[in-house]
């Protein structure tokens, strides 16, 4: 499946100095070239079909798990899913749901596997997008039942946090922030202060707005630095590997 | 579902790290950074979820896996749907899996492949062909009919003048 397999260390290398300089427009142009899912979408290469329109076309996997294991792909080349148009993704899960169910009444299975790997580190091997249909039998022993490594409730607390963070940020949600204690404390405090006449308050306003205005540029810079800081939260990562 | 521990998540929100109108998220326990995605109206498995809620879960599934790319430095994700329980579905609630995944992390799920001869796989693709014929109509979202008020406009009236709704229907033609 990997072209780079067939290569001579030599040829390897010069492909990826050739890589090293392209665009991005340029690398998916020529992934395409290279690609035997774009040559079985285009009709180039021969494969099982099991069903095709437009948009996706679905093959029999040449390495299959179980036999009729199918794979579904667009035929517009995305490396992976990250990079697919939300309808595309709505439209090809929609495809794997009928596939699954021909599969449940063809093969006359009791089970079926839907089956995603985004990056080389989760086993994705083509360039590719694809989904695997994974027909199941039972005792068959397929190595694709989610791992169990429980974690602890601290540490979920902290994933839920910065999970929910990233996820508020994708989705564009606005979460209210509990209040802290510290800030509770304040605004207690503040409370409690004398109440100023109305002249002292509106220079401390005025003071306060020039402050804001000579510190703008600097603030936004560090508003930036800060939140990178705690997107890394590198506690989370060891919490990962030591598991 | 009442005795359906999804069911049951939906409301207690334990774990929550997503929700709309159609699906929920959360984290689950049994590993770190496994996030599991349902829709919120109880189906067993995939074949009793409406389409366009299938388009929907596989659309927030993959915005959620962007968001472990990010924020906990996985560098790839598994997506896993179990359909059955021959398949490992464990609650009989329609759910997708995605498993955070790094270089090295000791994870097996890569299957050996099976050998099979070209009759083999010239039977799987008849049948299998058979029964793909008809794919290809998917249900919609259907919105809810606008439902028209059969309300009509009060007339409040003072005493001495006349409103000018009543005026409007006094109004020789
Ligand atoms: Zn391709
Ligand atoms: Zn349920």
């Amino acid at each position: 499946m990997e072209p780079n397999s067939q290569m001579t260390p030599e040829q390897a290398q010069a492909m990826q100095e050739k890589v090293k300089n392209m665009s991005p427009e340029e690398l998916k142009e020529f992934q395409k070239q290279q690609c035997i899912f774009c040559h079985i979408a285009e009709g180039k290469m021969q494969a099982k079909k099991v069903y095709e329109d437009d948009k996706v076309i679905a093959v029999l996997d040449i390495n299959p798990a179980n036999a009729g294991h199918i794979l579904l792909l667009p035929k517009e080349h995305y490396a992976i899913m990250p990079l697919m148009p939300d309808d595309l993704i709505s439209y090809i899960s929609m495809v794997a749901k009928a596939l699954s169910n021909a599969m449940l009444k063809a093969l006359k299975v009791e089970g079926t596997n839907i089956f995603i790997a985004n990056g080389m580190s989760a086993g994705q091997k083509a360039q590719h997008f694809m989904m695997h249909i994974i027909p199941r039998n039972k005792n068959d022993n397929l190595p694709l039942t989610v791992p169990k490594m429980a974690v602890s409730k601290p540490d979920m607390e902290k994933l839920k946090e910065i999970v929910t963070k990233k996820v508020n940020e994708i989705f564009g949600i606005k979460e209210e922030k509990p209040k802290k204690a510290e800030d509770k404390e304040k605004e207690k405090k503040e409370e409690k202060k004398p109440k100023k006449t109305k002249q002292k308050i509106v220079d401390a306003e005025f003071k306060e707005i020039e402050k804001k205005i000579k510190k703008k540029s600097t603030a936004k810079k560090s508003k930036k630095k800060k939140e990178e800081e705690e997107a890394s939260l590198d506690d989370i990562t060891n919490v990962l590997n030591n598991l | 579902m009442p005795d359906c521990q999804f069911c049951k998540q939906i409301k207690s929100k334990e774990n929550m790290i997503y929700e709309d109108d159609k699906a929920a998220a959360f984290l689950d326990s049994s590993f770190p950074g496994k996030v599991t995605i349902i829709p919120k109206e109880h189906y067993p498995i995939i074949e009793n979820v409406p389409d366009f809620v299938v388009g929907h879960l596989f659309i927030i599934a993959n915005k959620l896996s962007k968001a472990l790319f990010e924020c906990i430095n996985s560098t790839g994700t598994n997506i896993i749907v179990n359909n059955g329980i021959t398949a490992g579905q464990t609650i009989p609630h329609f759910c997708i899996n995605i498993i955070p995944r790094r270089e090295n992390d000791n994870i097996n799920l890569q299957w050996q492949p099976k050998q099979l001869s070209d009759d083999e796989m010239e039977s799987a693709e008849l049948q299998l062909k058979e029964e793909t014929k008809n794919i290809g109509q998917f249900d919609k979202e259907k919105k809810e009919p606008v439902k028209l008020e059969k309300k009509t406009e009060k007339i409040e009236q003072k005493d001495g003048e006349e409103n000018y709704l009543v005026k409007q229907l006094r109004r020789i033609p």
